[in-house]
């Protein structure tokens, strides 16, 4: 896979007409671009030096033993797992270590599946309940995020030093707010939409889609500047001056290139739909069982692949722009530069793999994922990293952390 | 010190204080391990001093020294007791100085044995199989059977209403037809020892009857019609759909298609990036797998119960027959004014096209058989060409249930 873009170009000049000031908002050129190094700075790209043959052992092996153990293995892999990436990522000459323990993890899941498994029977039997439990764990999502953060960044360390989160609940609520507002929409505009009538059509059941397309960008930059600004790694604060209006910025930039991308995909569809009803096509699919299904697939291709490409055109602008404006400390600063073109491609090519092998390819995609995401990413030292000292690691719990990934909030950068 | 007896290393040594990373060699003689200061790469100066001897970092028992479990070809992270790492890629010299065998862990002995490992994947085909197969759909029965039948009753009275609102509309039958069903639905009914559970509705639709959570069954005035009355073929449809109700399927569903997604999840969770279809397909498949299996139970149910109130499976056979010349008899017709358009080119009048339709699909809801009188050739053709994709199918192929019902009646 050596067309993969791996590893941060050994150059970081900003182009002529960024530095002419054509954006009116500078912050604009870091998301696609890394910043120049400063004079005296040392560059020190990530590195992950894991494989996927590796992987595939450890990963088939253990989830064999979650699938047989009806889950309750799933800490222990979890572990497993997340040792493996986190100490194959290296930098500067060390690597980083997970350092949480299975049973409080058990015991986390335990509780956190319990709750699931009421909301999941409350909500399916009683749909009228379902927004009022949405609403709950809306207004719960700030703590639990928060508890989660702490408790992933706590157990994880690098150079013998733990990263801690600093931040309360209240910190999350500032971030994460609209979460519970969408909900409190939704419960008082339900969707209820007949498709037999439109003049009864109430515009304001929209409402709360709109309320959080609007809101969208501000939830994303704010999750971030939430974990990055309450971020230590041993005493040294980490800090991240992204602007939220830079977020506006790139999402309204991904909505255009969607909408352009949707149009292009949709005609390529429709051209290969044209080719499928042809009246030799409509001969050969009658004789085939699996025809017609292998052509609705390739038919859905375009608009998948445009769907990834338009994905990662946000996703990437969205980790850069945060990732170059984050310093650790006063004197490392973060360098981004992951690109749309290999993101697209590498999720592409991972789902096809994925679907193709039944699944056991699922390793060999885990792994060309984090070497992306990890390759991509170097620091920038200005002066000794040597200086920063160990910090107090706050107590924290797993059930927080065990819920989210229930609830599946996504508490990742 | 001994350089033949012991042992030596080299390390990146934290000391759990600051970030400093210094490259150590550890030097493991008899029960003490020894940690030396390699001179610093970046200060050449340092080495300069040849002859002094490097200082020591720590020096501390063997048996204090936490090994970390191995994980893949990652380095071992070796924990001294003051809190102190030493990081180390050197596997080997880790598990000779430490008198480890290689992989000690009986977990890393697992991942590194090539045998363990087809076994593991093996093992999880026949784990993952076997779950499908018959554990979630056991264990969904038997969950479903202990959760109250009071606990679905919402859901289906939502159901009914959104139908209502959307597909439904109020029966237009006259009170002889609706009687007689009713009497047909009672005896059996009670049959089935589910008078006080199931209550039936009648809507104006298509032929269809549905089983709704909670135990509300819809007969349509399709059916009725399309049964012209007769009480023996309207039982056939009534047990099967008594047999939802019996073997709770809509509480069943519900069950099985989260266990289902929960395990997909838990298999492809930990991948970002693989989109939505990878998680959805297989979801997907399995749910209708299990749909066509509770239609073959649902079938089975109605075979016993027809027996039990002194009819015949041969009418649900029968009743199959009748749906299924109903829906070739629409195919036909759609096909006929396909190949007509086709040959008039635009001269046909588009406008026409709805109500030439609907005057086709009356005359095949109303005597199918009749509709389709002298045209077995199209009729084979059309069999000919309709090879059905059964994965992809709610319920099972109507021929195999038919021959189903068959089968039972003759016993």
């Amino acid at each position: 896979m050596s067309d993969v873009f791996v590893g941060i170009p050994p150059t970081y000049d900003v182009p002529a007409n960024a530095a002419q000031g054509r954006e009116s908002n500078p912050e604009l050129n870091l998301m696609t671009l890394a910043p120049a190094a400063r004079p005296g700075e040392a560059v020190e790209p990530f590195r992950f030096t894991g494989e996927a043959g590796e992987y595939f052992r450890i990963w088939i092996v253990n989830t064999f033993l979650v699938i047989v153990t009806f889950g309750l293995w799933s800490p222990w892999a979890k572990i497993r797992k997340r040792r493996f990436f986190l100490r194959h990522t290296w930098v500067a000459g060390a690597n980083f270590e997970y350092h949480a323990e299975p049973w409080p993890i058990l015991r986390g899941r335990l509780i956190a599946g319990a709750a699931f498994v009421a909301y999941w029977f409350t909500g399916e039997i009683n749909p009228r309940y379902a927004p009022w439990i949405a609403l709950i764990i809306a207004t719960l999502a700030p703590w639990l995020v928060v508890s989660s953060l702490r408790f992933n960044l706590g157990n994880t360390s690098h150079r013998n030093l733990r990263f801690r989160f600093e931040g309360s609940a209240k910190d999350g609520l500032r971030a994460l707010w609209p979460l519970p507002l969408v909900a409190l929409l939704t419960l008082m505009y339900p969707p209820v939409f007949d498709p037999t009538d439109f003049a009864k059509f109430d515009w304001k059941m929209l409402l709360p889609t709109l309320v959080l397309a609007v809101l969208y960008p501000y939830l994303s930059g704010a999750f971030r500047l939430l974990l990055l600004n309450h971020a230590r790694f041993g005493l040294a604060p980490i800090a991240c001056t992204t602007r939220v209006r830079t977020f506006y910025a790139i999402h309204l930039r991904g909505l255009l290139v969607g909408i352009g991308l949707m149009l292009v995909a949709g005609l390529l569809s429709a051209v290969i739909f044209g080719a499928v009803f042809s009246v030799w096509m409509t001969e050969l699919m009658a004789k085939s069982r699996w025809l017609p299904v292998v052509m609705g697939l390739v038919a859905a291709l375009p608009a998948a692949f445009a769907a990834l490409l338009w994905f990662a055109f946000t996703q990437t602008r969205v980790i850069n722009a945060t990732f170059n404006l984050t310093t650790v400390s006063t004197n490392v600063r973060v360098f981004s530069q992951i690109r749309t073109w290999p993101m697209a491609k590498l999720y592409f090519v991972n789902t096809l793999a994925v679907l193709l092998s039944c699944g056991l390819a699922i390793p060999w995609a885990a792994v060309r994922t984090a070497k992306q995401r990890v390759e991509t990413t170097a620091l920038a030292m200005g002066g000794d990293i040597d200086d920063i000292i160990a910090g107090a690691v706050p107590p924290s719990s797993a059930a927080a952390d065990a819920a989210t990934e229930f609830f599946s909030f996504d508490v990742a950068l | 010190m001994d350089t033949e007896t012991s042992k030596r290393l080299r390390a990146q040594w934290f000391d759990g204080h600051s970030a400093r990373r210094t490259s150590v060699e550890l030097v493991v003689a008899g029960t003490v391990v020894e940690v030396c200061a390699l001179p610093h790469e970046a200060a050449p100066a340092d080495a300069a001093d040849a002859g002094v001897p490097p200082p020591v970092l720590a020096q501390v028992p063997l048996a204090q020294v936490r090994v970390s479990e191995r994980v893949g070809n990652t380095p071992y992270q070796l924990s001294f007791p003051d809190g102190a790492l030493a990081v180390t890629a050197d596997h080997a010299a880790v598990e000779a100085a430490f008198h480890l065998a290689p992989a000690a862990h009986w977990l890393a002995r697992m991942e590194r044995a090539s045998g363990f490992v087809v076994l593991a994947m093996v093992g999880l085909g026949v784990a993952l199989y076997f779950a499908w197969q018959s554990l979630i759909p056991k264990a969904a029965e038997a969950v479903a059977h202990r959760i109250p039948r009071e606990a679905e009753k919402s859901l289906g009275t939502i159901a009914l209403q959104s139908l209502d609102r959307w597909l439904l509309k109020t029966s237009r039958l006259d009170a002889g037809e609706l009687a007689a069903a009713r009497k047909v639905f009672d005896s059996l009914a009670a049959r089935a020892a589910l008078s006080d559970t199931v209550e039936l509705q009648f809507r104006d639709t298509a032929p269809n009857a549905l089983a709704l959570p909670g135990g509300t069954i819809v007969v349509t005035d399709g059916l009725v019609k399309l049964f012209r009355a007769d009480e023996r073929l309207l039982a056939a449809v009534i047990a099967h759909e008594l047999g939802h109700v019996h073997h709770r399927h809509s509480l069943r569903h519900l069950l099985e298609g989260s266990a289902s997604a929960l395990i997909v999840g838990a298999l492809v969770g930990d991948v970002s990036g693989v989109s939505t279809l990878t998680v959805n397909a297989p979801i997907l498949l399995s749910t209708l797998h299990y749909t066509r299996e509770s239609e073959r139970e649902a079938d089975q149910y109605a075979f016993d119960l027809l027996r039990r109130d002194g009819r015949s499976p041969k009418d649900f056979a029968d009743a199959m027959r009748r749906f299924e010349a109903m829906e070739l008899c629409v195919a036909l017709r759609a096909k006929y004014r396909d190949d007509a358009l086709k040959q008039a080119g635009s001269s046909v009048d588009q406008r026409d096209e709805p109500a030439a339709r609907e005057r086709n699909a009356v005359a095949c809801m109303d005597n199918p058989e009749k509709a389709l009188e002298g045209r077995d050739n199209e009729l084979a053709e059309l069999r000919r060409q309709d090879r059905e994709t059964g994965y992809m199918h709610t319920h099972p192929v109507t021929r195999e249930r038919i021959a189903a019902a068959e089968a039972a009646a003759t016993r």
